[in-house]
């Protein structure tokens, strides 16, 4: 096997699979990327570790097709250093070492042997379901902070993500405290939402690695749902992410009724800069921080006030409501974290009373975009 | 000789009426209930049984009851059983150093019996009756025909009514229960093919079915997910001696060593030197305070080891304890060398051999003394850590420090609640420099390098914020918008159930949920973001084992120090500089005085003069 790549090209395909052949797999050769010369001059890169499989590919220069399995990291940081235009890759004759040839740099590698790298699922030429690139990023995105990191509750460590026939995608996630339901509206949607009529679970993880792989240039986003896997497809690179096994939480129960006399309408951009202020490290004090909001109807205000024994903050901006007097304290990270992932610069504020879940609600999402995020307020 | 009066006839040597002598073996077999229903289910089991219930109620204390179909009693037999030193399973000397039966003092009924009020209905199998029989605070059995299926039923019902000293001894009923479940899972440990039930106030706390093999009861003790954890070791024999069992993954460390069990025989003990041995397999997995799980059996012959070294044969003498330890440390550590799911920590540079050893994420150990809390961390430092022996450490008293720029460094507890106070700190006027290992923050203050242990150091800062939740104000609590469902063992389940008012009052909001579940609707707000369900395990861990013996002040702060770490950033998280600017700030605020959860340094100081001795600049 040999062919010859740009450096550049070589890196980028490199970076995407070195962070999932990550080096703490216990199997060794899940450290190894799977690499493949086709003889019509594309070279695939494989990487898996059993929960995530990403394969992606580039155009080469193959000379002899075949296919090797190297250690992803060592060969990324040698090629980092490699100041050649283009890189030519061999496996050396004597079998078990590759060769790696980049100008002035001359290496060899141990590698292991491909047949032992596990099947790879792939996605189908023509997946079942493909929708624009932006709407699913923008859904993910406001879903992924709401995601749990408890794994005592597995289920609730990854996204619910579901696609009705008429092409509503949604994303709910919940870290028991909050929830986010992120959902938009596909134009035109034709074909089949199979699994993801009833939802599946995608990790964090794997949401996290198709944040950072995904390419926005790409216009469209092919989703297939195969047995246990989900499988993105995205330009040349394609993510296969193992399902959660687990049933979601019937969030449903705890969407509080819309009642848009509860509902006041404010800035998101004031909102967001009080609840850093209420955020701030003031003092000495170690106590937990807590923001209240107070929507009061003569004023037509919202006030966020923080108090500490070492200082005491309030702010007012300008509200539209009219219903009545209501108080309750947050934890202020939801709204930190919350708060700069909406568009527009405006949002609704719902609030029942002091122990009942607040609805945080966009006004004016972009295209067919509806979201609602609930907090519950903290208890003194 | 007439002038001698006649001998007190009290204090002449009488033989001990029957009931006496087996009140006083009572006091050495029948220590609480638990003990008594040892023995019973070990009778239950010598007798071929396939399937053992276990009724208890208030701890076992009102009634205990043990049901198996056994091979049941003859008349005859079950009046000679409730003699002493009556047994079936020991004829002559000899047999004592042979022994294969898990019961053979003959001390048990009769024990039993002496202290409650004991009835026993047994059937033969095949037999066209049973007979019931009934003993009070010992006395002579009533006997009568009874129609009952085969097998033997004991019921134990006041048990100790009749020694209030004894009774005066228990603990909480709670703990009693914990006992008891904890008496059956050791029997039923070592015996896969019985199943067993146990119900304590009507509720099934443990059922277990038979089952083929030790691996399938392995999984029937651990649950999910903590049995997947759990791997079989492999048989390591030596000599006349095997072992093998099942251990678990590093990362499933415990804080205490219950969860090392060891079998011999088949029969549970305690035993220091096959429970080190397992320690010393483990050795640089799992962090020197913290113990492993793991449960395993020690195959030998009968007459290699003696069980009767103690009434209620929890503990054994080998007779060749080094083959013994090697096996067991052989099966383990053959094990870990060869298996993939262990991860070796990083280790530190080995040419400082100065350096302390890395202290993983998990915490220190406990030593939560009543007597060391009242001094200063610092204090207390030399004690539990040696950094570097050649070192001289000066840790200073905190306050009235030369260099410190505010030596009155104030702190919460000590000044009036509202007047804010703007004063710099000791450790607020530090001048950061870097970390080392993403674990020790390294900082200058005028003419010293200051390292902070950033674990240690918001640990201490968590610690205190619940203690004072504890004692006086309530931490803002986070509700639930979903509810947990956390399903804990029947051991663990118990003591929660007993202790959900400390568990209220630091603000989780826990409801039983059916079986051993409880739902978790509310925690408080600095656990936002641990993993609850881990906490409170440990929490319930930490409870079980100091609740028995440490005030029930000490034992809470012991569990909130617990806590504590849960809720704390760990060593290897990278901190940005405002966060440990923040971290700086809470420790000012720490009353170190006033209380250290775990006796381990947060800091220390080495001046430059020292630094220049090292150097030989001086």
């Amino acid at each position: 096997m040999e062919f010859v790549l740009d450096t550049p090209a070589l890196l980028r395909e490199l970076f995407k699979v070195k962070a999932v052949a990550s080096g703490k797999s216990t199997l060794p050769i899940l450290q190894h990327t799977l690499i493949e010369a086709l003889e019509d001059g594309t070279v695939t890169f494989a990487a898996t570790d059993n929960e995530l499989t990403l394969i992606s590919s580039a155009t080469a220069n193959v000379v002899t097709p075949g296919r090797i399995a190297v250690r992803a990291s060592d060969f990324f940081d040698m090629v980092k250093s490699a100041s050649a235009p283009t890189v030519r890759i061999s496996k050396s004759s004597d079998g078990g070492w590759v060769n790696l040839d980049a100008g002035a740099i001359k290496a060899r590698f141990a590698s292991a042997d491909p047949l032992e790298y596990p099947a790879l699922v792939r996605l189908p030429e023509k997946p079942s379901i493909v929708i624009p690139t932006a709407q699913f990023t923008r859904v993910m995105d406001r879903a992924i902070i709401s995601v749990s990191t408890d794994d005592g509750r597995p289920n609730l460590t990854g996204a619910l993500t579901k696609l009705s026939a008429d092409g509503t995608f949604t994303m709910v996630a919940t870290d028991g405290h909050r929830l986010s339901h992120v959902s938009t509206k596909i134009a035109n949607f034709e074909g089949d939402p199979g699994a993801l009529a009833t939802g599946v679970i995608i990790p964090k993880r794997g949401l996290a690695e198709l944040r950072r792989t995904i390419d926005s240039t790409e216009p469209e986003l092919g989703i297939e749902v195969s047995g246990s896997n989900v499988i993105f497809g995205y330009g040349a690179t394609q993510l296969s992410i193992r399902l959660i096994d687990a049933s979601f939480p019937d969030f449903n129960r705890v969407i509080p009724a819309e009642k848009p006399e509860r509902r006041a309408e404010v800035s998101r951009t004031e909102l967001l800069q009080y609840a850093r202020i209420a955020n701030m490290k003031v003092g000495s004090g170690n106590e937990k921080k807590m923001v209240r909001l107070e929507l009061d109807p003569q004023n037509s205000a919202l006030i966020i006030s923080s108090n500490t024994k070492d200082c005491e903050f309030s702010a007012t901006v300008d509200a539209v409501y009219s219903g009545k007097s209501v108080k309750a304290g947050y934890n202020p990270s939801y709204f930190t974290e919350l708060l700069p992932v909406l568009p527009g610069d405006k949002l609704f504020v719902e609030m029942i009373d002091a122990l009942s879940p607040t609805i945080i609600r966009e006004t004016e999402g972009e295209d067919g975009d509806d979201s609602l995020f609930i907090v519950m307020p903290m208890r003194l | 000789m007439t002038s001698h009066a006649p001998a007190d006839p009290a204090r002449r040597v009488f033989r001990m009426p029957e009931d006496l002598a087996n009140q006083i073996a009572a006091g050495e077999v029948v220590e609480r209930p638990a003990s008594a229903l040892k023995e019973l289910i070990e009778n239950a089991i010598d007798a071929g049984a396939t399937h053992i219930k276990v009724d208890i109620e208030e701890g076992g204390l009102r009634l205990l009851r043990v049901t198996d179909d056994g091979s049941g009693m003859s008349e005859a037999d079950a009046i000679a059983a409730m003699e002493r030193h009556a047994t079936s399973k020991l004829r002559s000397a000899d047999d004592l150093f042979r022994i294969s039966t898990l019961g053979f003092r003959g001390e048990a009924l009769p024990s039993i019996a002496s202290v409650s009020r004991f009835e026993m209905v047994t059937k033969l199998h095949g037999a066209l009756e049973g007979i019931r029989l009934r003993v009070e605070g010992g006395g002579q059995p009533v006997v009568e025909p009874a129609g009952c299926p085969a097998g033997t039923q004991i019921t134990i019902r006041d048990l100790f009514f009749n020694t209030p000293a004894r009774l005066k001894f228990l603990k909480t009923r709670g703990t009693e229960v914990k006992h008891c479940i904890e008496a059956v899972q050791h029997l039923a440990l070592a015996r896969p093919e019985v199943g067993f039930t146990v119900v304590s106030e009507g509720r099934t706390v443990l059922d277990w079915p038979a089952v083929a093999d030790r691996a399938g009861r392995i999984f029937s003790y651990f649950g999910r997910p903590d049995a997947d954890q759990i791997h079989p070791t492999e048989v390591a024999v030596l000599g006349p001696v095997s072992a093998s069992g099942f251990i678990g993954e590093p990362s499933l460390s415990r804080r205490t060593s219950a969860q090392v069990i060891t079998f011999v025989n088949g029969r549970y003990v305690r035993d220091r030197l096959l429970a080190s041995a397992v320690r010393v397999a483990y050795q640089h997995l799992v962090d020197r305070a913290r113990y492993p799980v793991s449960v395993l059996y020690l195959e030998l012959p009968y007459d290699a080891v003696d069980v009767n070294a103690h009434p209620m044969k929890t503990e054994v003498r080998f007779h060749q304890p080094d083959e013994a330890f090697r096996a067991i440390r052989r099966a383990v550590s053959n094990t870990l060398a060869a298996a993939p799911w262990v991860r070796r920590a990083p280790s530190f540079g080995t040419t400082q051999p100065t350096t302390p050893e890395p202290t993983g994420p998990v915490a220190q150990p406990l030593d939560f003394a009543p007597a060391l809390s009242s001094l200063s961390a610092f204090d207390l430092a030399p004690l539990t850590h040696q950094p570097a022996r050649t070192y001289r450490l000066d840790r200073g008293s905190e306050r009235g420090l030369s260099f410190a720029p505010a030596p009155e460094r104030p702190g919460p507890v000590s000044r009036p609640a509202d007047a804010p106070t703007h004063a710099r700190g000791f450790f607020s006027a530090l001048h950061y420099l870097a970390a080392f290992k993403a674990t020790y923050l390294l900082a200058a203050d005028g003419d010293g390098l200051v390292i902070v242990d950033q674990h240690a150091a918001h640990e201490r800062i968590t610690f205190e914020a619940l203690r004072l939740s504890w004692k006086r104000e309530r931490l803002p609590q986070q509700p639930m918008l979903i509810p947990a469902i956390l399903t804990f063992s029947a051991v663990q389940s118990a003591v929660l159930e007993a202790h959900l008012d400390f568990f209220e009052a630091l603000g989780f909001e826990l409801e039983p949920f059916g079986g051993n579940d409880f739902a978790l609707k509310a925690v408080p707000a600095i656990f936002l973001k641990a993993r609850h369900h881990k906490l409170l395990q440990d929490a319930i861990e930490e409870l079980a084992e100091t609740g028995q013996s440490a005030r029930v002040e000490e034992a809470f702060e012991a569990v909130l120090s617990r806590m504590a770490c849960h809720g704390s950033v760990r060593a290897g998280d990278n901190l940005s500089h405002d966060e440990v600017r923040r971290l700086f700030a809470d420790l000012d605020a720490v009353d170190f005085g006033a209380n250290c959860p775990h006796g381990r340094p947060v800091w220390f100081r080495m001046t430059l003069a020292e630094l220049e001795t090292r150097f030989g600049r001086r």
